[in-house]
């Protein structure tokens, strides 16, 4: 069967890394690095789940969300986002733009791993 | 020559040996008989033999002489050549060679001792850093080291040929000194150098015996360094003296023995004289001995001296001009070793300070003074008995030894009251014709007339005063409302100085005086009236005694309202009595009313100021109004209340002589006629309560508004401002009037809702969470506000609201608010907010690769290489988390300025060091820097690493808020004694709301959310250009980019 696939949108090379590693036995992982290629990528690669971090330099990750939800091929697509806010404010902001889950940083790659297999099913 | 010597001797033993061997031989031969010819062979034969023989001999012998000679002549050429450290060895054979040996060795060790000391010696002449040169008895120098030629450039061939007075010329500036007036020991003075530079040095000649001769011995030391020292000692001696000297206490150090070791320019001021090396007492007191010695004990220093503490007294002296001031003066030690070694003792002047408590004590005094006339003036209507208590209370008050009260009757001004004087002395002054001595001069023109001294005073030569033993005097007007009525008088038969204060308080106490006196002869007025119509109307009379009685009992104005309305009410019993007033703006006011209507509050506005009613005509006309059945009365417009329930009304209204202030208004359900007794009964009765209502308002205003101070409600800091009942603004401080941006005059009598134009609280305006109106409910409120002032600042204010009560009934007569500035409190609280949010966020990142990497690592998921190069990553970012701490640190060190380091700035290198810092980064972002230098800032000055961290920190920022392709110019220029500093970048550009929060710890602005970075390089850049004096400006445009300009001046303020 055809591993799942995931995209991790982080500028900072290690948080892909780390998923990479991770996840790499369950999913299938691609890394987008650059914000600003990131929604031409979903568009491509249609994944079955994105990881977006909130902050990156020039398209912040509220931003892509925003494009990614109002895309009506693409709004369907799970998204969660890492910050490392962890201010209650910034979760309802991201709750409210159709973020499925809220991952503060630091956080613990077997639990995220646990989360996105409690979304998508083992592959 | 040894050869040749050799040669001539082996021929000498020869022939020695030939004539030794030959001679006898021949003389044998002969004896013989053999054959001449055959001697002559023989003898040849011989010869040969024998001189073979010899030959032999002396070439043995020979050879013992040359080798030991070979030996000493070896050893003396080593010896030439400068080798001592050898020994020629000695042999066992005792012969004169081995004496000879002996006698080299010997000499050779001499040499090299001999040798070794010189060489120390000119080791150490040649070695001595100080300079040193010999002159003869005429000053020419005959020897010198080689220090001195490094000093003055001299060689050792110039300097035999010097004269000491070309070197130190200064020493010789008169021709005939000579060296032996040269002092022996050091002075301090300048030598010439060979090629003319004047090097200051310190000599010391030493004049030394020599072969007979004087010479002079000068060692010089060169004196530049020690210059430096003491120029620097000097300039931190000129900066300690020029911070005392800029303060503008007094200052004095003082020393184990009570003198003063130095004193600043505010006590050279005030003496008038440098006191140091003096004894002084109290800073400005120049003693002969110390304190100790004169008793003195009170001295603070002396109290320092032995209880080692700072000690704090307070001290009543005159300043330079002569004025007496209070000063408060401060000893405190300086302590070394646990001993007191000095004493520093400041006086301040706290002259203004101790005035203002004075001031406010003052006032206090005034105001109860006046309380208490005023209490004794509601207590009585009694002309002789308010005479005798308001005179004794002011004669107690001023320490006088007696007064009077004199009162006009017509034309003449008659004594109604006197303490102190004799009666002889009453019947002669007793009545004055008006215009005559000084109370009568008082009594015609309401001048005060005060003496400090009667007996000397010129104005009072012909009063009848002057030799009545009355120093100190005092007489004032008693100032009724329209005319004088009287004056009183106080005295002492001690000199007296009247201060303006005391005229300002007796001036009260007359006006004061003379309103009650104006109270009193309506009083009696009304009894003349009152005796009059006693056999006629018993009824009314009573009425009036009991009202008379009640009207002279009561104290305050709500306590007198009610009285008298019940007075009516009893009286005439009218379904409804109300007293009206008419306030500053016409508008009419119920001020009580009985009994009380459940539809009103007192007071209550009846009737605006043009509304044509009852009331406003009794009040505006003066004349008793009555009309039977106020539903048809067409002229007035009359309140529903009114209306609705009641019948007729009738209204008086009250007058106090010039003017009416409101009215008395009677009504009746049923339709009512008054009697005229009873208008009579009321007429007089409303003149009285109109004169009782105007002395208790009178003394309640007095009261009221001294309680409100204005010099006490300014010197809060928070505004303050009090309305009356009605919510109109009675007084308002000056912090209030900076908050609201207006001027006291324009508030003055408004409402609040007319200040308070914009900002959220407007809202509250005319509800009932209005803190003023809740306030005048009685209740008290605490809330925080935004206002925005007319001049467009914003403040948030704590406002608390109190009710302001009458001390007497509790009634509440107005409201104050309280607002208090916490707009910068607010301001901390948000940053403080900022940096805790801006703090775990920017640590999150590093700790994610942390904390989630290790778990990888521990979990098994990642191993071998991969493990490792994770374990990398957690370094890296450790360190970054590092960094922002010490980043964080930095700041606060700045702050305190520590670490601060000040010297030359090399430009040049920190330029070289940011392009090489920078290159990759540039070189990924494909950027491009410009880096110029204009002028010549090699001569600028401070901390080379702070610049250097403020120029990275700045290029740092253009290249984080850029796109690809930004382009960063870096100037650094001289202009005008600054070093101008700008960094233009054309990058994203910061929105204008920023730009006023740039520089604040943890700001990150509106490209904060995309990017990393700790919020703290632009405040690490501000605190920089605060150390060096500077100032930043940023200029910004978003889109477009973004230019910093830092200016440093190139001499630095001392900090």
């Amino acid at each position: 069967m055809k591993k799942k696939k995931i995209m991790v949108i982080d500028d900072e090379p290690f948080i892909s890394m780390m998923i990479e590693d991770k996840f790499k036995d369950n999913f299938q992982v691609l890394s987008i690095r650059d914000s600003t290629l990131a929604l031409d990528a979903i568009k491509k690669e249609k994944p079955d789940l994105i990881i977006l971090d909130w902050m990156m330099p020039r398209v912040s990750g509220l931003d892509i969300l925003k494009s990614i939800k109002a895309e009506p091929e693409l709004k369907e697509i799970p998204v969660f986002m890492l910050t490392a806010k962890g201010q209650e404010d910034d979760e309802l902001a991201g709750l409210k733009y159709g973020a499925e889950r809220y991952i503060t940083k630091p956080f613990s790659p077997r639990e995220l791993l646990e989360l996105v297999i409690e979304r998508l099913g083992r592959s | 020559m040894y050869k040749l010597r050799f040669i001539y001797m082996l021929f000498l033993i020869l022939f020695a040996v030939v004539i030794l061997t030959v001679a006898p031989l021949l003389l044998l031969l002969k004896t013989q008989g053999l054959e001449p010819e055959l001697i002559t062979e023989r003898v040849l034969i011989i010869t040969f033999y024998s001189l073979i023989f010899a030959f032999l001999i002396s070439l043995f012998f020979s050879r013992s002489i040359t080798k030991p000679l070979n030996i000493l002549k070896k050893a003396s050429a080593r010896v030439r050549a400068g080798e001592l450290d050898f020994g020629i060895p000695q042999r066992d054979r005792i012969d004169e060679f081995s004496d000879l040996v002996k006698t080299f060795n010997h000499m050779l060790k001499g040499l090299k001792e001999k040798t070794e000391e010189l060489k120390k010696k000119e080791a150490y002449i040649e070695l001595m850093t100080d300079p040193l040169i010999v002159t003869d008895e005429d000053g020419r120098v005959i020897d010198m080291n080689p220090a001195f030629t490094r000093l003055l450039g001299y060689e050792r061939s110039e300097a035999l040929e010097l004269n000491i007075n070309k070197v130190f010329p200064h020493l010789f500036r008169e021709p005939n000194l000579s060296i032996k007036d040269l002092k022996s020991w050091p002075e301090e003075t300048k030598a010439i150098s060979k090629n003319g530079e004047e090097i200051p040095v310190l000599i010391s000649p030493t004049p030394i015996k020599f072969n007979g001769s004087s010479r002079l011995v000068i060692t010089i030391k060169d004196f530049r360094e020690g210059l430096k020292l003491r120029e620097e000692i000097r300039l931190s001696r000129d900066y300690l003296e020029s911070v005392m000297n800029s303060i503008q206490d007094e200052l004095l150090v003082i020393d184990k023995d009570f003198r003063v070791i130095k004193a600043n320019h505010a006590v050279i001021k005030r003496i008038g004289s440098n006191p140091e090396g003096r004894f002084c007492y109290m800073i400005s007191h120049l003693l002969e001995r110390p304190c100790e010695e004169i008793q003195k004990l009170d001295c603070p220093v002396q109290v320092v001296f032995t209880t080692k503490r700072p000690f704090v007294t307070e001290h009543e002296d005159l300043d330079s001009e002569g004025r007496s001031r209070t000063y408060e003066v401060i000893a405190y030690p300086v302590i070394e070793n646990g001993e007191v070694i000095n004493v520093i003792e400041f006086a301040r002047d706290m002259t203004d300070k101790k005035q203002l408590e004075k001031e406010l004590i003052r006032r206090n005094k005034n105001l109860s003074l006046l309380n208490e006339i005023a209490a004794i003036l509601a207590k009585s209507l009694r002309a002789d008995e308010i005479f005798y208590s308001v005179l004794e209370k002011l004669k107690e008050t001023f320490g006088m030894d007696g007064g009077g009260i004199f009162i006009i009757d017509r034309e003449t001004l008659i004594c109604r009251y006197h303490s102190g004087v004799s009666e002889e002395f009453v019947r002669q002054a007793g009545r004055l014709p008006l215009g005559h001595d000084i109370p009568g001069r008082v009594a015609q023109s309401g001048m005060i007339i005060t003496s400090l001294d009667v007996s000397r005073d010129p104005r009072l030569e012909r009063s009848m005063l002057k030799h009545s033993g009355i120093r100190g005097y005092c007489c004032i007007p008693l100032k009724g409302k329209e005319r004088i009525h009287g004056v009183f008088c106080l005295f002492s038969f001690k000199p007296f100085h009247w201060t303006m204060d005391d005229e300002e308080v007796l001036r009260a106490a007359g006006e004061m005086m003379g309103l009650a006196f104006e109270n009193i002869t309506l009083y009696e007025k009304v009894q003349g009236l009152y005796r009059a119509l006693k056999d006629k109307r018993q009824k009314e009379l009573e009425n009036l005694s009991i009202m008379v009685d009640m009207l002279s009992g009561t104290r305050g104005l709500n306590e007198l309202l009610d009285a008298s309305l019940l007075f009516i009410k009893e009286r005439l019993n009218p379904d409804l009595v109300g007293l009206v007033k008419i306030d500053q703006t016409g508008n009419l006011i119920l001020r009580k009313v009985l009994p009380q209507l459940k539809e009103l509050n007192e007071p209550y506005l009846l009737y605006k100021e043009n509304v044509s009613s009852q009331e406003s005509l009794s009040i505006k006309e003066s004349v008793i109004i009555q009309v039977k059945d106020i539903k048809q009365e067409p002229r007035f417009y009359y309140n529903e209340i009114f209306k609705k329930d009641f019948n007729s009304c009738l209204t008086i209204p009250l007058t106090t002589g010039e003017k009416n202030t409101g009215c008395l208004s009677l009504y009746s359900r049923t339709p009512r006629d008054f009697t005229e007794e009873e208008i009579h009964f009321l007429k007089i009765f409303s003149t009285v309560l109109a004169l009782s209502i105007e002395r208790s308002e009178f003394y309640e205003n007095i009261l009221k508004q001294e309680a409100l101070s204005t010099t006490i409600l300014d010197s809060i800091e928070d505004g303050v401002y009090t309305v009356d009942r009605n919510g109109y603004i009675t007084s308002i401080n000056k912090a209030a009037e900076e908050i609201f941006y207006i001027r006291r005059e324009k508030i003055l009598g408004k409402k609040c809702s007319e200040i308070i134009l914009h900002g959220a609280e407007r809202k509250l305006c005319g509800t009932d969470e209005c803190p003023l109106s809740i306030a005048l409910r009685g209740g008290s409120s605490s809330t925080e506000i935004e206002y925005l002032n007319p001049k467009g600042r914003r403040f948030i204010l704590q406002v608390n609201c109190l009710p302001l009560k009458d001390p007497v009934t509790g009634e509440v007569t107005g409201a104050l608010q309280v607002f208090r500035d916490i707009t910068g409190q607010k301001e901390l609280d948000r940053m403080k907010t900022e940096i805790i949010r801006s703090v775990s966020h920017e640590f999150r990142t590093p700790l994610t690769a942390i904390i989630g990497m290790t778990e990888m690592i521990l979990n098994g998921d990642v191993t071998g290489e991969r493990a490792r190069e994770y374990l990398g990553i957690m370094y890296r970012e450790g360190l970054r988390l590092s960094k922002m701490i010490s980043e964080l640190l930095d700041i606060s060190r700045l702050e305190k300025r520590e670490f601060f380091k000040v010297g030359p700035v090399e430009i040049k290198k920190i330029i070289e060091s940011i392009k090489e810092g920078f290159s990759d980064i540039i070189e990924k972002k494909e950027g491009f820097i410009a880096i110029k230098v204009e002028g010549d800032v090699s001569d600028f000055t401070g901390d080379q690493d702070k610049i250097e961290q403020m120029l990275r920190n700045l290029v740092d920022n253009s290249l984080t808020y850029s796109d690809l392709g930004v382009r960063i110019s870096l100037i650094i220029k001289k202009v005008d004694d600054m070093l101008e500093i700008t960094v233009k970048d054309t990058g994203w550009g910061i929105p204008e709301e920023d730009i006023p929060h740039l520089g604040e710890k943890f700001y990150r602005g509106t490209h904060g959310e995309k990017t990393k970075g700790t919020g703290l390089g632009l405040s690490l850049v501000k605190e920089i250009v605060k150390l060096h004096g500077g100032t930043l400006s940023i200029e910004s445009k978003v889109g477009k980019g973004t230019s910093v300009q830092i200016k440093l001046p190139f001499q630095r303020q001392v900090e």
